[in-house]
């Protein structure tokens, strides 16, 4: 049970998951629940936004309760022609599985407003909703090709992409938020692990690439570290390889850099972390050196 | 034919990191005692490590768990003799590609593996009945539904137990592989 908070901190951290767009559902209901509902008067200029982002919660983790209580503030104030409005009611829909309900009024609002992007990205989480991700991902495709610079559209499309084990598109779908992004280590990384999981020689040189710019970018990614780790294995023990000792080199480096980060975080008496590494570098001297 | 039994511990975990993580693909692997392998093949599953809800089609963050996992297990004395999954849509149930090759490298080192998908319709807050599929490999890349049962080590307690650990939120304090591989200081043995 969260503690209880007063009213001030309670919108803080909601100011910062609406910012953050984090998806904290079951949280944001037991503040609702223990601190807001009592007190919505003095919310202040937040009020109706607060409201939105609870009724969305109540929508996440099937609240029909407080979706009621919240919708139908917003509905007094806002009428139900308003687009945002619209929309919540098109969850609503949603939320009781009601898709073609949902749909006729998400193509309500795109008859108003062509534009509104997120009428659209509804529709596309309905069609994920209902298993059919070869649609969702022909939409989102759709989608991206006008609203070219929504990244979190391309994040999806990359996911759905990774899930259908459509790798390659996958791959061009996270180089396009590398290009919005170039100093994201986390695109980087992930870019670096799709690669590995295509394998081959090719994808894992490119793999290395990838994973070493993560780790340039941030020495704490320990997925990078280990990403750099196996990816050089694996380079290193191909017998056809011709720069053994390069790889050999970055192993080592590598398992040097995840040694010292479990050092320093205290865990020197967990000896099962260097098994991993030691398995690994029996792997390069059986290759012979 | 014998019954296979999951300990409460283990469910909990598997329920508590569905929980955690309701929007996303989990999954983890399953442990049994050397002392509970019969012909080699495991009898009882004692715990689970959960290992992944991010970017669970990609292949290397459960290699590395794997890795560390064995690591561990063979110092306590425990083999893993499992792996669970669970979909983020609540419909699905089918076994992914993806979850049938880790499951199929499990059972490459261990006899009588087991692959158990969680069937998200049947959680709810107050848990009625375990909502565990559990299949057995019957050849390479090829797993059917189990013949034996699965049961919970303490039957109803051991679901009231679950529903309880959701009910209470501490579900939130649990640490899988990911978790661990944003802080290092996180255990995710739990």
């Amino acid at each position: 049970m969260l503690q209880r908070m007063s009213l001030t901190e309670v919108k803080d951290i909601l100011k910062t998951w609406r910012e953050d767009n984090s998806r904290k559902s079951d949280e944001i209901i037991e503040h609702w629940e223990d601190t807001i509902r009592e007190e919505i008067d003095d919310l202040g200029e937040e009020k109706w936004m607060i409201l939105e982002q609870v009724c969305v919660a109540g929508f996440d983790t099937y609240r029909p309760d407080v979706v009621e209580d919240t919708l139908y503030l917003l509905i007094q104030q806002f009428t139900p022609s308003s687009l945002r409005v619209k929309r919540l009611i098109a969850m609503r829909y949603e939320m009781r599985e009601e898709w073609g309900e949902a749909l006729e009024v998400l193509d309500q609002i795109l008859e108003e407003d062509e534009a509104n992007s997120s009428a659209r990205k509804r529709k596309i989480a309905i069609y994920k909703a209902q298993g059919d991700t070869s649609k969702a991902a022909s939409e989102l495709t759709k989608y991206l090709r006008v609203f070219q610079s929504d990244q979190e559209a391309w994040q999806e499309l990359c996911d759905i992409y990774i899930q259908e084990q459509e790798y390659n598109k996958a791959c061009f779908c996270c180089e396009e938020l590398l290009l919005h992004n170039p100093h994201n280590h986390l695109y980087h990384q992930r870019l670096g692990e799709i690669r590995y999981t295509m394998g081959g020689t090719d994808n894992l040189e490119n793999a290395k690439q990838y994973f070493s710019q993560a780790v340039k970018m941030a020495p704490s990614n320990m997925r990078a570290l280990y990403g750099l780790l196996l990816t050089c294995t694996q380079l290193a023990t191909n017998p056809k390889c011709h720069k053994k000792k390069d790889y050999a080199k970055i192993v080592f480096w590598a398992s040097k850099q995840i040694s010292a980060r479990y050092n320093h975080a205290g865990l020197t008496d967990k000896q099962s972390k260097l098994p991993v590494i030691e398995g690994l570098m029996s792997q390069l001297d059986v290759s012979g050196k | 034919m014998d019954d296979l039994e999951i300990s409460t511990r283990a469910y909990c975990k598997i329920i508590m990191h569905c929980a955690k993580y309701p929007s996303c693909n989990v999954n983890g692997v399953l442990l049994t005692h050397k002392s509970d392998l019969k012909n080699g093949r495991p009898t009882k599953f004692c715990d689970a490590v959960p290992l992944c809800h991010l970017n669970t089609g990609l292949s290397l963050v459960p290699e590395i768990a794997l890795a560390q996992v064995s690591g561990i297990v063979g110092a306590a004395g425990t083999v893993i003799s499992g792996f669970y999954h669970a979909h983020d849509n609540l419909k699905d149930n089918h076994v992914d590609v993806f979850s049938q090759k880790i499951a199929d490298k499990i059972a490459e080192n261990q006899d009588g593996a087991v692959l158990v998908t969680i069937d998200s319709k049947r959680l709810a807050l107050k848990i009625q009945n375990d909502g565990l599929i559990v299949r057995h490999n019957v050849a390479e890349g090829a797993w059917k539904l189990s013949e034996k049962k699965l049961k919970l080590e303490h039957e109803s307690i051991t679901l009231a137990c679950a529903s309880a650990l959701v009910r209470e939120g501490i579900f939130r304090e649990l640490v899988d592989f990911d978790n661990h591989l944003d802080d290092i200081t996180q255990d995710y043995v739990n």
